[in-house]
């Protein structure tokens, strides 16, 4: 009613209203210049809270009780030693750390403390291992270890049982073999250590919102050796990472676009290129430690026929492969990935050559193994049975799954019949471990070939179908040895090659993985090989990530025109005034 | 109302069975399902003896009448014990995403109802018309998108371009709610919709509308008293029918929104296989699916007399 009679009021405007009017509308516009040039278009002004999508949230917070470390771990918890852009060992908390071939020597600065505020000395390291040792999947690290000795405050010597390069390169250089703080833990007790767990990283736990995000704030006692930051301090320029866990890609990547979120993790396929041309984005691309591959069954047969397993080597064109997922791989034809250790380009070079693809070379070696074409239609047979085998192909590792049909059409193209089968990739890898199956599409990740070829072509310490007596020997050599770069570095060429000959997995592919990075973050470093982001030197420019509109003032405006100037250009009419 | 009471009770008793066999039944499922959490968590690196080492730990070599005694004992005394992928309390992880899919499916449930029956009824008293027409037109279209497709068209449109409401998450109270709350509604109220328009056209094709109507009475009283009033009690059983399953959450919307409700946590734990959490989410919904029974069929029988009278002869 109020309303209704502004409207309508006999008189238009006053004088004194449209001083008004004038003066509030002024004052509008002031400030909302001034509140555009201090927001917008700040001298030095950030971002306090740096926001993180990764696509799956961790089983636990502490390194201790997971089966897969993440963004989180890395964050939370400081290596003893790390890796730099060339894969050499180098300090992170501790100042140094020597390897002797059966010992490793780990001097701690005297001053480090866990975010507790708990000192982390040789005696800490010590709990920590007995912890992990007990607690982790990945105990089973600490078998070559003998003892741990306490050469003084902050002198640790690892004593091991026989001359072994495995806990050097496996675990001090590792998140796994990160040290956490062990009295907290006892504390806590695990499950709630596993919430709100106590490292030394850049960053501590604030609270975690299961299923939702983990808030993380920064740890002012941390200091780091790290010889490729800048700052060793705790990062003052961010207050809190919010690490949030969005499943969804599409969901994952609006946010990205819409700036809500700085850093993203997961990036999807087929959102690499539209990503890369994006002005407010830079892609940061790393090459995974490991290959993604497709595992033979050697039991059954035909493929226990090393003839046919050859074949199936000649039948993939990795080049079409690596077309269809738009650069987002490296064709792979050895065993290894270019960010491994022990790692030879010489050796994949052969590989290459040794299995170029040729459908014609592998309908020769199937014919050799007894499989011709005989009724022409395009699969060979032997004995009236057509070659068929089935492919167990992960529906959650995206570039699996989308070249399935690619590899079907490959494989036909040399005369076998693949049928494909979709399932959750850990049941395809328990399946393996079962040898219930004929070719599963698989992959794996780990920097050193030590800590994990064994545990897929080694016949006593994998449980797969795969067995060669001189591969045994040759991986013992080094599972239980100390050898030189040099000499891993030729084993590992050795191996290949008879890995080749024998074919017990077709490889297929190296995953380029990368991480969209919105322009506002600077100072970012991503290392190989887990990819891992270093945030001691990060700034975020407030004003470049979100749009800042001068909304308010401008609201004001628009606002002061629909009240006051409406009334003032509407013409007087009785009719109206007396309704 | 003593007979009410003792119906209940009766009802009550006959859940109990009920429950304990729906849990024996998924434990003996779980069991045959290949693999166990133990095997399919451990990555790569871990050995064969420290598998094995890990299943002992954890109980896994038990044979499974044991492993079902032992969890059901524990939780007659309240405990549901430790999820084996994330090693804490069950009971844990479900507090802490409970009232997150309260928030978003208790809301969404009401409002269906509430929107859907309206419509509904607009439907049938306009049966062949064009109103009948456009809201069973939008509703069957809200009722065959699939969710997963219509919730991220709403998040691009309001979320991603508009920038009205947040792309996904929870931080923002309110204004996160309502993208996920629509999409959640939007087949719901449809579902409901159609229900309501079934009922009030069977009703109103009854012997007592037309002598209503041939009483003269106006027709607000006719359609309001006569007709909805019946129409509704199936759709409020219907309503009973479907509230247990709210706190089963919403897989697809709360993956589209990164909502950590109860849908996601149970959907992860099947896939990992860990039986701790989806032994008591199932019976959870198992308990409140006999509680909401028993209650929709006493709502029901204070609504309608004609049932009332067939408990005492049970």
């Amino acid at each position: 009613m109020q309303y209704r009679k502004l409207l309508t009021s006999r008189s238009a405007i006053t004088k004194v209203q449209a001083v008004i009017v004038v003066a509030i509308v002024a004052i509008g516009v002031i400030a909302g210049a001034y509140y555009y040039n201090t927001t917008a278009h700040p001298a030095v002004q950030y971002k306090r809270t740096l926001i993180i999508a990764i696509p799956e949230e961790p089983e636990s917070l502490d390194i201790q009780q997971v089966s897969w470390s993440n963004e989180l771990h890395d964050l939370v918890f400081q290596n003893t030693m790390n890796f730099d852009n060339k894969m050499n060992i180098v300090p992170d908390l501790a100042e140094a750390a020597e390897f002797d071939g059966t010992s490793i020597v780990v001097h701690y600065p005297a001053d480090v403390k866990f975010s507790s505020g708990n000192p982390i000395t040789a005696e800490a390291l010590r709990d920590a291992m007995e912890r992990y040792r007990k607690l982790s999947v990945y105990g089973s690290d600490y078998d070559s270890v003998e003892r741990v000795e306490i050469v003084d405050e902050h002198t640790a010597r690892i004593v091991l049982k026989q001359p072994s390069t495995y806990v050097w390169l496996n675990d001090i250089p590792v998140v796994y073999g990160a040290i956490v703080d062990v009295k907290a833990a006892n504390e806590m007790g695990d499950a709630a250590f596993g919430l709100k767990p106590v490292g030394s990283g850049l960053f501590k736990v604030k609270e975690w919102v299961q299923g939702s995000q983990v808030v993380l704030e920064r740890n002012d006692l941390y200091k780091t050796n790290l010889p490729f930051v800048q700052n060793k301090g705790p990062n003052t320029y961010i207050d809190e990472i919010i690490i949030r866990f969005i499943p969804e890609d599409v969901t994952r990547l609006s946010e990205l676009e819409a700036g809500t979120v700085e850093i993203m993790r997961g990036v999807p396929v087929d959102a690499v290129t539209k990503l890369k041309e994006n002005p407010d984005v830079v892609m940061y691309e790393s090459l995974t430690p490991g290959i993604e591959y497709i595992m033979i069954n050697q039991k059954v047969p035909p493929l226990d026929d090393a003839r046919v397993r050859q074949a199936l080597n000649y039948a993939i064109d990795r080049d079409e492969l690596q077309l269809t997922l738009e650069g987002t791989v490296l064709p792979c034809y050895g065993y290894m990935s270019p960010s491994m250790l022990a790692y030879s380009s010489s050796a994949e070079d052969f590989a290459k050559s040794r299995y170029a693809y040729s459908p014609d070379k592998a309908r020769s070696l199937l014919a050799e193994a007894g499989w011709t074409d005989t009724d022409n239609d395009g699969i060979v047979d032997k004995n009236g049975q057509p070659l068929t085998l089935t492919l167990l192909n992960p529906y959650d590792e995206p570039r699996l799954k989308r070249i399935g049909p690619l590899l079907q059409s490959q494989f036909a193209k040399a005369g076998v019949r693949v049928e494909i089968r979709e399932y959750d990739y850990r049941y395809i890898r328990d399946q393996t471990r079962h040898w219930n199956f004929e070719l599963a599409a698989r992959y794996y990740s780990w920097h050193d070939p030590a800590g994990i070829l064994p545990y897929l072509l080694h016949s006593e310490m994998a449980n797969y179908t795969y067995s060669n007596p001189e591969v045994d020997k040759l991986l013992d050599e080094d599972f239980s040895g100390a050898l030189a770069p040099e000499a891993r570095v030729e084993l590992y060429t050795k191996l290949q090659r008879m890995w080749l000959e024998d074919a017990p997995f077709v490889p297929l592919f190296v995953n380029r993985e990368f991480t969209a990075v919105r322009k506002s973050v600077q100072g970012l470093v991503v290392m190989p090989p887990f990819a891992t982001l270093f945030m001691n030197d990060v700034k975020v420019m407030a004003g470049t990530g979100q749009v800042i509109m001068p909304w308010l003032p401008l609201l004001l405006n628009v606002g002061l025109l629909v009240n006051f100037g409406c009334p003032a250009s509407r013409k007087y009419d009785p009719e109206v005034s007396r309704s | 109302m003593s007979a009410l009471a003792r119906y209940a009770f009766k009802k009550a008793l006959i859940g109990i069975p009920v429950v304990v066999l729906v849990s024996l039944l998924l434990f003996l499922i779980m069991q045959n399902v290949p693999g166990d959490p133990i095997r399919m968590i451990a990555g790569e690196r871990v050995t064969k003896e420290r598998i094995e080492e890990l299943r002992r730990s954890w109980g896994l070599d038990q044979p499974v009448y044991i492993q079902f005694f032992y969890w059901f004992s524990k939780v007659m005394s309240g405990d549901f014990g430790y999820s084996y992928i994330t090693r804490q309390p069950v009971s844990y992880l479900i507090w802490s995403r409970l009232p997150y899919t309260l928030e978003l499916t208790l809301p969404s449930l009401v409002l269906s109802y509430l929107l859907g029956v309206p419509l509904g009824v607009i439907a049938a008293l306009g049966r062949g018309k064009s109103r009948d027409y456009v809201t069973m037109g939008i509703s069957n279209f809200f009722y065959s998108m699939p969710t997963y497709w219509l919730g991220l068209m709403l998040m691009l449109v309001f979320g991603l371009y508009l920038r009205w409401f947040p792309i996904s998450g929870v931080t923002s109270g309110f204004d996160s709610l309502v993208l996920p709350t629509l999409t959640y509604t939007l087949p719901f109220v449809a579902f409901s919709a159609r229900i309501a328009r079934t009922e009030m056209l069977e009703v109103l094709g009854e012997d007592y509308i037309r002598t209503a109507w041939a009483k003269g009475l106006p027709s607000s009283r006719v359609i309001l008293r006569h007709a909805l009033r019946n129409a509704l009690i199936p759709v409020t059983v219907m309503f009973f029918l479907d509230l247990p399953w709210i706190i089963g959450g919403a897989v697809i919307v709360e993956t589209v929104f990164s909502w950590p409700g109860m849908g996601n946590l149970l959907y992860k734990s099947i896939l990992r296989l860990d039986y701790p959490v989806i032994q008591a989410i199932v019976l959870i919904i198992a308990i409140l699916i006999v509680i909401c029974n028993i209650v929709g069929d006493i709502v029901s029988a204070t609504l309608d007399p004609r049932i009332r009278v067939e408990p005492e002869k049970m």
